[in-house]
Order: C-alpha cells, then structure tokens, then sequence
C-alpha cells in the first residue's frame, strides 16, 4: 500500500461511520497535503471543506517524530469570530474519534482572560483565530519560538478576506511565519470567486526571487443548485417608490415561515433586522420565543446562544444581517429569505448556499423586494443564480497603514533587523513592488516621524538599538499598540448597558447624542429607556412602550459589480422590447406607465437625464444603471466639469440606477452637451481635481489613521487616562495637506479612493458609452419613480466651485 | 473682512480672524485654547503628526501684539497642552521677555506643571473680573457680570438650499456670555445649536463673518 492508501483508509473510517463518502476533491486536497503542497480547495459551503484538509493534517502529525507532537502545528484563520465554534466543533469530533492525543482550542477577541493567561503558557495543537488575534501572537515576546512548529496556516473563508486590508494583515503574519519557518504550507478554502488563481498566489506568497510560489488550486465539481423565488405582494401598487424596510410585506413572509423548519432571514442593515424582527412578532404571536435576532452589534453571548439554538432546531426563524453570511453549518435551515437587494451576486449566492446544507439538497432562496425599482434587480437576480457567475475579489495593494502596523507589531515582541523585514514584506503579493523610496520611508516613519518633525524632534516609537535592531522600549507605546491592533474602524461605539451592569451590546456614539433622558428605542428586539450616559456606558432600563426610534448604523454601502449592473440594463432595456418584457415585471407594468408619462424609460441607445425642482432646490438626475461606485465616480466627475463653466455648489447622490446633482441654481443640460462633458478623456486627471475638492479621501483617510496609529481610541479599560492623545483624523488630514502631502499615508488615500471605490477603468468604459448615446433629456415637473430613491438618499458628498463667502452669504444658521 | 467691530456691555471689542479679540477701552488681548506642545506631546508618544502646524500659534499672537500693541494679554485657559515639552519654551522665552502683562485663567489642560514653569510676568489665577466682565475659563453663569470664557472650542452649522451645508468655527455670543474659539490649531471643535436669540461671528480662512 503506498502513502496515500494508508492515508485515506484511515480518513475514510471517519466517513463510512456517518455514512458519507469522501468526494473526489476532498481526496484530491488530501493527497496534494501528503505531497506537501500547498493551496487553495474551491468548495461550496456544506460540502465538507473542513474535513478536505484537515485528516492529512493531522496523519502527517501523526506520524512524524514524538518530540515534535507537543506544541502548536496548525494554525486556523477564519475571518468571523462566530465561525470559530462551529468549525472548534468539528475538528473536536474528529479528533475524539481518530486521535485524541491532539488538542484545539479557539482565541480570537471573545476568548477570556483567564483562557489567554493559559495559553500563553501552553498553546493547543491547533489554534483556531482571526487575522487581529494571529497578529497579536506575533506582537507577544518569544513568538518565534512558539510558533516554531506550526507547519500548516489553514485560511478558512479566504474569499472574505482577499478583498479587505484584514487579507493584507495576514499576507503579512503568514510572510513572517514562512520566513522563519521556510517549510510552511498554506492551505485556503474559498467560494466561489471569480479570480481564484490569483486568490491562491496571494494566499501563498512569494519566493526570495518575486516568483509565486507553487500551489494546486483545487475545485470541487459540486454545483449547487439554486432556486430564486420572489416574494411578491398580492397588491403590488402598496410597494412603495422608495424605502428600504418592506415591513408592508410581513404577511407575505409568514406562510414562508410556516412552511419550513428553519428559516433565515437577511437583511442589510442592522436596523432593518431590529424593524423586521418586531413586526413578525406583532403579526404572528406564536412565534413568541422562537425567533431570534443576529447582527454585529448584538452582545457576543446572545450571538452564540442563537447560533447553537438554530443547530438544535429550536428556533423557526433568525433574522440577521451580514453577521450570519458566513460558513457556519446549520444543517437545519430550509429556507433562506432575502429582503431587498443583495447588491451582488456573489454575496446573494453565498447567502442561498446557507440552505440546503448537503451537497446535494438544492439551495431554497426567496427574495423579497423592498421597493418597486427592486423588481428589476429581482429578475435580474434570478438570470445570474441560473448563469452561476460571480464577481472577482480584488486585493489590496500597498496598504502602508498595514504595514506599519504589523512593522510596529515586529518591534513590540522581539524587534526586528531591517533586511529580514523586508524579506518578509517583499514576499507578499501586497508589497511585493515597495520602492525603496517607499521602504526607507516606512522606516524613517516608525522610527524618527515624519520628515517634517524636525524643529523639536521627541518623537519617540520604535527605537533602533546599537546593533541596528528595531524595537519598542517604551511599555506605553507597546500597550496602545497591542490595543490598537484590529481595531475594526466604525463610529465610536459606546457600550449599552442595564442599569445593573449587564451588557447589551454597543451603539454608535451619533445615535446616542441624539438622543435625551427618557427617550425610547428599539434595540435585540426590546424596547429600552436611556437612562444616563457614563463616559464610554450608556445605561438603559427596559420600556413598556411600543414605540421607540430605530437605532441605524452608518455601516459602510454595497455597490453592484460590473456584472449586475449589466444584468439589470439588460432588464430595463428588455422592457422597450414588447416581445421580451421579462414576467417577472409584470407586477410593475403600473409604475412602468407612471415613468412614461412623466419621463421616458431609456432605450439601449439614450442616455436619459431629467431635471425639476422641488422645495430642496434643482435636481438634475443623470441614469447610467453602471452600480454605485461608477455613479459615485461619474458625479463627481460631472459636477467638477460643470463647476469649471459657473461658480455653483452641489450636493450628491448616488444609488445603482443613477446619480442626482443637487444645487440652488437651475442646471442647463444643454451646456453639459455643448461642452462635450461627457468626454471620456482627461477623466483621471479631472477625477483627481474633484476628489481634492470634495471630501471622499477625508473620509477613506479615517481608516488610515486608525490602522497605522494615528488616532488612538483610547483604553477599553480606562478611556479617560488618554484623553490627551485623542484627536481626530479630520484633524491630522488637514495638517498633512497643509503641511506634509507627501506622507505616504496621506497619498494612500487617495490611491484607494481611485483604486477601491471609485472603479476608474469601469467609469472609462461607461463615458465612451454614454457618447454614442442619444442623450434625452427631460424637464419634467415632479420627481419621476426613477429618481425617487436617489434624490431621497440622505448619505451625500458635496463639491463646490463658489467663493465661501458667497456660499455663506447665502445661508443660514441651523437652529436648535 | 479682517475684523469685526462690536459694542458689548458698552465696551467696544474687535473679533479678530486670527482668533482673538481687542478690547479697547482695557488695551487688552483676549485668546483662549492655544494646546501649545500638543503635537510634540503627540509625537512624543509615538504619534508622528508634523510640528510645523503649531509654529504658527506664536506668530500669530505676535502679529496681532504688533498691529494693535496691547497692555494686556489674558489667556482664558489651556495654554498647555499635557506635559512639558520643548515647544514650552518659545512661549515661556516670549511671555518673559514680553513688555505686555499676560494672565492665564487655569483650564483643564494647564496642570501643576504649568504653574512651576510660568514663573514671572504672568498671573495665574481661576477667574478675572475686569470692568464688566468675568473672565473664566469653563462657561459660568453670573448674575452680576457678563461672562468671557473658552473651553468649548465653538462652531456651528450653516445650511442652505440644495442640503447645501458648511461648518465653521466661530465666537459664540449668547445673552449673558461670550466663548471664544480656539486660537489654537491642531484643536477640534463642538458643534453649537444656537437659539434665535444668540449671535455668532463665524471663521473661515477669507475673514470673519457675522450671522
């Protein structure tokens, strides 16, 4: 028998017991681990992921020599802490049953005091974490020594990591692993993307060289077979122009939920899931104690209470938020409902995949548009769940706020040398081009400041011993780092508690500055009274109202990809064809008459623009139907083009559909023509211009300033003592503009406006688009159905050309 | 505009854009909130934000002592920002050698430290009362006087047609009180809501306005 047979018998004695039988890709993963490769296993969820990798793993271990049994081997990434548990779970019950002398314990944000002071004595064979938690074992003293022999980073839910600064953070720490350790294999287990070969050359790195090292990408031949359903509502003429709760459809969803076992719910946004919550109670009572909620801002206990009451059957129902799109395995669950757009169709797959939870049951997915204009992003939905496209993830590149951070990290443990680090750098996909300009800057950064510090320069960071060794001495500056780390940027969050002290969860700062003693809101479904705001505590009691303001999250907006904004064009411009009018419109045909009458519904060739004033001022609508991200980018492009003709200021909006230029002045699009401004030359150039002028940078700035350490939150512990080194990034913006632009962490956000939101090379194609358009525009006298959502939009950016003493003159205080 | 001229309790003060206001009939200078060694304190602790932003407080101040040549300068609190530093000196050097006569009303972030060094031509004290007004650091109210204090860094919103919005710093005047921005920069702001009865002479880098 050769290697693989022993192998795979043994493996396969876990199977047969359950009655399963080990899938050709699993076997394949299996034996690409034996041959000590590495890479990446595309599998959908519910096929048995964890088990593709995890049997050689351990049989490797096994039988490898006694001395090196003793210590952590295999460390476990995943990208949400609830994940952990589940996939604890699994890998306990193998195992039990195949090799108990091998242990696996979890430590992320949620791990407790007394379990860390453990492990940091004795760490478990395998170690389950996220990317902060994996970081922060690199900031601890001796990490090399303990994680010497980890010979497997397994990175569970790469896909959501790929596309995020957190995928840059593990770039870094596996770099580091690997350089210590030159044996390492990676293994990543991924949905579906549509760029899983390079997926998996960022997932493994580089060599000394800059080559991708070698790795296998490993496909399941698993299909999964999706049924898309809408929900739609007996009288369709109620669903409202506008409006993103669709609270009026309750009583279409409840013979859904009675129907099957186990339902989820998606919504997507924290407060919808507190609105929709409140009102299934309300109109079916029997569901009393078997429905529960789920979302990121919920206390951590009650997210695993309800996330182990749904494997054991004891709920109906759970409506969540984004926090449930993940991996974990609830065989239960039937039935899964999406209410209002998904934006894309990856994230809707992904979401119909949490049903029908074997290989090969089919997925059940019913989609419940909230708003009429959602019909057409319904149909367009169910043509890509049949077509099974999805969307690349792009990575992040040159992230200097990272790689300070993770630098900094090296120089809290055991300092680093300088050439080492750069190797380890270098060998990411992140940074594998860094300058030496950018290098040397990075270093000057953390060790000296910013270059223009020189007047008295106390700057005190990373201090560089006589034998050239990078390192943190002081303990403060270790502290606030280690605190810093993983710092999930939002809104000062504040936390909620009973007046007894027990945590309810935490609530964004805004929100609560809002309101007053005594006011009544709705939070995990109950109804609370605030009572009195203690520094970083706001103190509640419960409430016997029934009514109360809906706490909304800021979180941050999902844009269509270039493949569902073409998929919907396809459905607008198919309504024009009367032969191709797609049935699941029909319901729309009334809104459809409504948009005629005022407007027009453009064909493939017009480009429809419409104008008309209300009480707000002058509107003008522009309709590319090309996703949020081109609008964002197309109106700031167009507005700063029109500012260069007239001093005018604008507001903007944006949704998939469209974009709105809002100003106090009538907007003559006849000039927009004569002046070719939908030229699709220059357009970086004037891009650039815009964003100087309007504040999207300021804002990407935020993140930066938290992750590279410029802005520090405080301590959870004792917020106050550091009150005076808070400040805010606005602030620090506003100095580096003026007095540093060449700060690289300065320059970085404007890179990722360009490169992350504003998607130039899509906005490119759609102005050489739009010119061989008819563009047909419309004076019209009220706001058309098209124009609805956008101009009800309240989440806008500005940009102005005015002299800001004109601008003031023509305003008012805002009173109390 | 540079300046705004105003008669307040029958006292004729000048808002300055630079942040400060002259009062005539007492030939003083009125600032508040200049957090000087706030950047270095920053960079100190391993935060590195460019100091040359900060150098321009001092100049500031001596620009406008030499366009209007005051007696007096009060200082309504924060001159200091946490610990000592380097950058303490400058301004140590200047109010030392300085013809004019400072006060600093104490404010939250002048600790003991800031009494041990300010050793000559300064007066340190928690409040002042000086013709009809009371100078404080935090908003008080007075029955007998009318209050000019700091603390708060004001600023307050505009809008317009079209959710046209701008926010501004500002001297904040309400019925009894008068706070000042802060001369500082690298300083943050709270928003105001002002009432219909209240006034305010807005900042902004072309001059000051009044609304």
């Amino acid at each position: 028998m050769d290697k693989y047979n022993l192998h795979h018998n043994w493996a396969k004695s876990f199977f047969s017991k359950r009655n399963w039988t080990a899938l050709p890709f699993q076997q394949e993963t299996w034996k690409a681990i034996l041959n000590e490769e590495s890479g990446l296993v595309n599998a959908p969820t519910g096929s048995g992921k964890t088990l593709s990798v995890l049997p050689p793993i351990l049989w490797r271990k096994l039988n490898s020599h006694q001395s090196k049994k003793s210590s952590l081997f295999c460390i476990w990434i995943t990208p949400l802490r609830s994940l952990s548990k589940q996939i604890q779970l699994s890998i306990q019950d193998f195992l039990n049953e195949m090799c108990n002398e091998f242990s696996v314990e979890v430590r992320n944000g949620d791990t407790s005091l007394k379990d860390r002071a453990r492990q940091a004595k004795k760490l478990p064979h395998i170690l389950i974490t996220t990317p902060e938690s994996f970081q922060l074992l690199i900031c601890s003293k001796g990490w090399k020594k303990k994680l010497e022999q980890v010979d497997t980073v397994v990175v569970d839910e790469w896909h959501e990591l790929i596309g995020s600064k957190r995928g840059v953070q593990l770039e870094l720490c596996m770099s580091a692993l690997r350089f210590y350790n030159p044996n390492l294999k990676t293994w990543g287990i991924s949905a579906t993307i549509g760029n899983l070969e390079e997926a998996k050359k960022v997932l493994i790195g580089k060599n000394d060289l800059g080559a991708d090292l070698t790795g296998k990408l490993i496909k399941s031949s698993i299909k999964k077979q999706i049924d898309v359903k809408v929900v739609s509502t007996k009288n369709i003429k109620e669903l409202p122009w506008r409006g993103h709760l669709g609270i009026h459809l309750v009583e279409d969803l409840i013979p859904i939920l009675k129907r099957s076992k186990t339902t989820l719910i998606f919504t997507n946004t924290r407060s919808q899931c507190e609105v929709w919550y409140q009102k299934i109670l309300s109109s079916c009572p029997e569901f009393s104690g078997l429905l529960a909620m789920h979302h990121g801002s919920i206390e951590k206990e009650i997210r695993l209470w309800v996330e182990d009451a749904v494997r054991n059957e004891k709920l109906k129902a759970v409506i969540c938020t984004s926090s449930l799109d993940l991996g974990v395995d609830f065989y239960p669950v039937e039935t899964i409902i999406q209410i209002g757009g998904p934006k894309g169709v990856a994230r809707f797959l992904q979401r119909a995949g949490r049903s029908g939870h074997r290989p090969d049951q089919i997925s059940k997915i019913y989609f419940l548009p909230t708003h009429a204009i959602e019909l057409i992003e319904a149909s367009a939905l169910k043509k890509a769940a049949k077509k099974s496209y999805t969307e690349p993830r792009i990575p992040y590149v040159f992230s200097f706020d990272v790689l300070i951070q993770f630098l900094v990290s090296l120089a809290v443990s055991d300092g680093f040398k300088t050439h080492e680090a750069l190797s380890i750098v270098k060998k990411t996909h992140a940074f594998s081009n860094i300058s030496d300009y950018e290098w040397e800057w990075i270093l000057t950064y953390i060790s000296k400041g910013a270059s223009s510090l020189s007047a008295y320069n106390e700057y005190k960071k990373v201090h560089i011993t006589e034998g050239g060794l990078f390192k943190v001495l002081s303990r403060g500056i270790a502290m606030r780092h280690r605190v810093q780390i993983g710092t999930i940027v939002s809104d000062n969050h504040l936390n909620l508690k009973l007046l007894s002290g027990k945590r309810l969860g935490v609530i964004e700062e805004w929100f609560i500055s809002k309101l007053k003693k005594g006011d009544v809101f709705l939070f995990g479904g109950q109804y609370w009274e605030l009572f009195q705001i203690q520094q970083m505590d706001v103190l509640v009691k419960k409430s016997k109202s029934k009514k109360g303001k809906v706490v909304s999250w800021m979180g941050g907006r999902m844009s269509f990809s270039s493949y569902m904004s073409e998929l919907l064009r396809d459905e607008i411009y198919a309504i024009q064809r009367k032969n191709t009018y797609p049935k699941t419109l029909k319901p729309l045909t009334f809104l459809i008459e409504i948009q005629k009458e005022l407007s027009i519904i453009p064909k493939e060739n017009e480009f429809l623009i419409e104008s008309f004033k209300t009480s707000e001022g002058y509107h003008t609508v522009f309709y590319p139907f090309e996703g949020r991200f081109v609008h964002e980018a197309m109106s700031h492009l167009m507005a700063y083009r029109i500012s260069l003709l007239t001093p005018i200021s604008f507001s903007l909006a944006y949704n998939d559909y469209g974009f709105e230029l809002l100003s106090d002045q009538f907007l003559d699009v006849n000039q927009i023509i004569e002046n070719n401004l939908f030229e699709a030359i220059h357009v970086k150039d004037d891009l650039e211009q815009s964003i100087n002028a309007s504040e999207i940078a300021r804002r990407k700035f935020r993140d930066i300033a938290v992750i590279s350490g410029l802005v520090f939150s405080g301590m959870p512990s004792n917020r106050k003592r550091n009150k005076d080194l808070q400040s805010g990034s606005q602030l620090i913006f506003d100095v580096f503009r003026d007095y540093e632009p060449d700060n690289l962490l300065y320059k970085q956000a404007f890179f990722e406006t360009f490169e992350y939101q504003l998607e130039e090379e899509r906005l490119i194609k759609a102005m050489f688009k739009i010119k061989n358009q008819r563009i047909v525009w419309k004076n019209i006298a009220k706001p058309s159905p098209f124009s609805f959502p956008i101009i009800t939009d309240r989440l806008r950016e500005k940009l102005s050309s005015e002299e800001l003493v004109d601008r003031i003159k023509k305003m008012q205080l805002v009173y109390q | 505009m540079n300046q705004i001229e105003k008669i307040v309790e029958g006292q004729q003060l000048i808002f300055d854009y630079r942040k400060a206001i002259f009062w005539k009939e007492d030939s003083s200078l009125i600032l508040s909130d200049i957090h000087v060694g706030k950047i270095i304190h920053f960079q100190k602790n391993g935060i590195p934000i460019p100091s040359t932003g900060s150098l321009d407080n001092l100049m500031n101040l001596k620009n406008l002592v030499a366009e209007y040549d005051p007696l007096r300068v009060y200082i309504l609190g924060d001159l200091f920002h946490s610990y000592y530093n380097k950058e303490w000196d400058e301004w140590l050097t200047y109010i030392e050698t300085s013809k004019i006569k400072f006060t600093l009303i104490l404010g939250n972030h002048d600790p003991i430290e800031s009494r041990l060094v300010l050793k000559s031509n300064i007066i340190l004290s928690s409040d002042l009362i000086r013709g009809p007004f009371l100078f404080t650091h935090y908003p008080v109210k007075s029955e007998s006087h009318f209050n000019i204090c700091g603390h708060i860094h004001p600023a307050v919103r505009l809008k317009g047609l079209g959710r046209q919005y701008l926010k501004l710093h500002c001297f904040y005047v309400s019925e009894n009180q008068l706070i000042l921005p802060a001369f500082g920069k690298f300083t943050g702001s709270h928003i105001m809501k002002p009432k219909k009865t209240d006034y305010v002479i807005c900042l902004s880098s072309k001059g000051v306005f009044e609304l």
